[in-house]
């Protein structure tokens, strides 16, 4: 379970000259995600979606706020935190001269596991995420989809309770994505806490169950599917979302 | 042991890498000394006469100096008669030099007047040169060794003629050669350490961040010093292997190529390799921990390739400034890493005593810098930046 109330971060940017310019990237990001639910973070490009998995992820510090994931708080406590969190992030950062298995193994032996229980998580992995195909292929050429794959699995390599995914399914075609749908699904009902990230509303729309939607470094509203349709008095999501993030909506 | 894990996957991953390999196996290691050494071996072949080697040196009108011809013979110079159209030859670069003994020689010498021999030549042959310089200084003892006794012979004092003498003695075991030598090895291994390591640690920090593999990685339950160890720990294994690797091309070069004469002069065996190896060692922790830390200073791979090649002088400098500025080798100047390490090589190269106490502060200074810059690396690694956007 995640628990982010009020987070803040802010990057000083070098300009022209000696002047540094402040970047508000999070202003006021509250939101819970819960065990074997999918939440969705959805929110236009530059909304804030990746630097609040980063903070999530313990890449970056919040300059304010905390959060709580599976009861261990993300600032101090980082190693147990890295623990009960996978995360995949933006273009899955695969090693193109590695294998897909040999990606996945590395991650196993970080986290612990010796090559015995690694081969045999990475084998049940490859079932999960239907890597049959190309899992003693070398990284180099897969397409995005099948990178994806491989990121989840390391991901998910050390069975973690939750799962941070940031825009996951970019770049992927239209079977792609419905495969990685199932999976994700899959992942939920055994249990897992998934967010993830996206600006495509479809993909909210049909996969998540909890929708948190930010603008501007603020998430605006929280709740349900429903209950934004119902807060914002829209029948369509991207209605809905525009309402949300104070647009207005163009007459047809 | 996660460190461990680190380091054997980055030394996989590159491995398979065809320009980290190419760099850490050929480039330095195989042509940076065929392209130094080679060009230098054959230059110093050129200038270093061997007076021991019998050889041929062609004469025409040897039938009128036959003690000279004698003592060219005790000198290891057999004179053969020389071809007819032997000016041509020399110009051709078919013969390197023939001696012309005129026939009134006998007869000057008789009558203690000079006696003129002509030397033919072709200046534009350095092999041509050698080999004037070789029969000329044969000559000229000759000549004053007859000055000598033509003096006794007329009761005067020989030394009479001699009004001064400057006497110079070259107390380093072979002069100069030996001195580029010592460079040239030292050069040798400590550049293959940077070509050695250089895309190994460009790929593992700023290619990785450029892969977005970075993210991920540090996402992981592992501490960022045992990821920056991991990380060191290949590049120093790419780096010290590069380095053994080019000082054993530079034993097989100089082992088997014929350049016999040199050894004569100095000390290029395998044990005095192996020391210089075992002496530029340390330095393979610098450049390991400085290839390291600029590598994750830095934002993108192009970046990192400016950076690091600037690098490149950087162990030429301390060595540089050591001899501009007179350095003498003392305790406190031995910890000055690259410095130290030149001046060690030197002096084996040279066949030249070392004492510990020097070796002790090069290896600890050297030592000392390293663990510095590692400790910026792990320092960069824990700042946020290291994501880089």
């Amino acid at each position: 379970m995640i628990e982010a109330k009020g987070l803040q971060k802010y990057f000083k940017k070098k300009e022209k000259g000696r002047r540094v310019k402040t970047i508000h990237a999070v202003t006021d990001v509250s939101f819970r995600a819960m065990d074997g639910s999918i939440t969705g973070l959805l929110g236009p490009n530059g909304a804030g979606k990746s630097t609040t998995l980063r903070i999530l992820a313990t890449l970056l510090n919040a300059d304010k706020g905390c959060v709580v994931i599976d009861g261990h708080t993300v600032d101090g406590n980082s190693l147990k935190v890295r623990e009960s969190i996978g995360f995949l992030p933006h273009n899955s950062g695969i090693y193109p001269r590695l294998s897909a298995r040999e990606n996945i193994h590395y991650y196993a032996r970080i986290c612990g596991l010796n090559n015995g229980e690694a081969s045999r998580r990475i084998d049940q992995l490859i079932e999960l995420l239907e890597m049959q195909d190309f899992a003693d292929r070398r990284a180099e050429g897969f397409s995005q989809g099948q990178k994806t794959k491989v990121g989840l699995g390391r991901a998910l390599i050390h069975e973690p309770k939750t799962l941070l995914l940031d825009e996951p399914t970019n770049g992927l075609d239209v079977m792609a994505t419905r495969g990685l749908r199932k999976i994700i699904r899959r992942l939920r009902d055994q249990g897992h806490c998934i967010l993830f990230s996206s600006h495509i509303m479809q993909e909210i729309e049909a996969l998540c169950d909890h929708v948190a939607i930010i603008s501007e470094g603020r998430v605006v509203m929280e709740g349900s599917i429903e209950q934004i349709r119902e807060q914002t008095g829209q029948q369509e999501l991207e209605d809905a979302f525009v309402i949300a993030i104070g647009e207005q909506l163009e007459d047809e | 042991m996660q460190w461990l894990i680190v380091t054997m996957k980055e030394m996989k991953d590159n491995i398979r890498d065809k320009r980290s390999f190419f760099f850490a196996v050929v480039y330095g290691p195989i042509f940076m000394p065929l392209l130094l050494i080679m060009p230098m071996m054959f230059g110093a072949k050129a200038n270093i006469i061997d007076y021991q080697a019998t050889s041929d040196v062609m004469v025409l009108g040897r039938e009128y100096a036959p003690n000279l011809v004698a003592h060219l013979k005790k000198n290891n110079l057999n004179a053969i008669d020389a071809p007819a159209e032997f000016k041509q030859q020399i110009q051709e670069g078919l013969i390197k030099v023939v001696l012309e003994i005129p026939e009134g020689y006998g007869q000057r010498l008789r009558t203690a007047k000079p006696a003129l021999l002509t030397l033919y030549t072709n200046q534009s042959s350095k092999d041509s040169q050698k080999s004037a310089r070789h029969i000329r200084s044969i000559i000229e003892s000759y000549s004053g060794h007859l000055g000598y006794w033509r003096m006794r012979a007329r009761g005067f004092d020989h030394d009479v003629t001699q009004v001064i003498k400057v006497v110079e003695q070259d107390l380093s075991s072979e002069g100069l050669s030996g001195m580029i030598f010592g460079f040239l090895t030292y050069f040798v291994i400590v550049l293959t350490m940077m070509t050695g390591g250089f895309y190994l640690a460009i790929d593992i920090s700023a290619g990785e961040r450029e892969r977005s593999s970075l993210e991920p990685l540090l996402a992981l339950p592992m501490s960022r010093h045992s990821i920056v160890i991991g990380k060191y720990l290949a590049v120093l294994c790419f780096v010290t292997f590069s380095s053994l690797l080019a000082t054993i091309v530079m034993y097989l070069l100089f082992t088997f190529l014929p350049f016999g004469e040199i050894s004569n002069f100095l000390d290029l065996s395998g044990t005095t390799l192996l020391r210089a190896f075992i002496f530029a060692f340390p330095c393979c922790f610098v450049v390991a921990s400085l290839l390291t830390a600029t590598a994750a200073f830095t934002k993108s791979t192009k970046e990192a390739q400016t950076y690091i090649s600037i690098l490149y002088i950087l162990p030429m400098i301390p060595m540089l400034l050591g001899q501009a500025m007179d350095i003498k080798s003392s305790s406190l100047s031995m910890l000055i890493p690259f410095f130290s390490q030149y001046t060690l090589i030197d002096k084996t190269v040279k066949n030249e005593s070392i004492s510990m106490e020097y070796l002790a502060a090069s290896f600890s200074g050297s030592l000392i810098v390293a663990g510095l810059l590692l400790f910026a690396a792990i320092y960069l690694y824990r700042q946020e930046k290291i994501l880089g956007n």
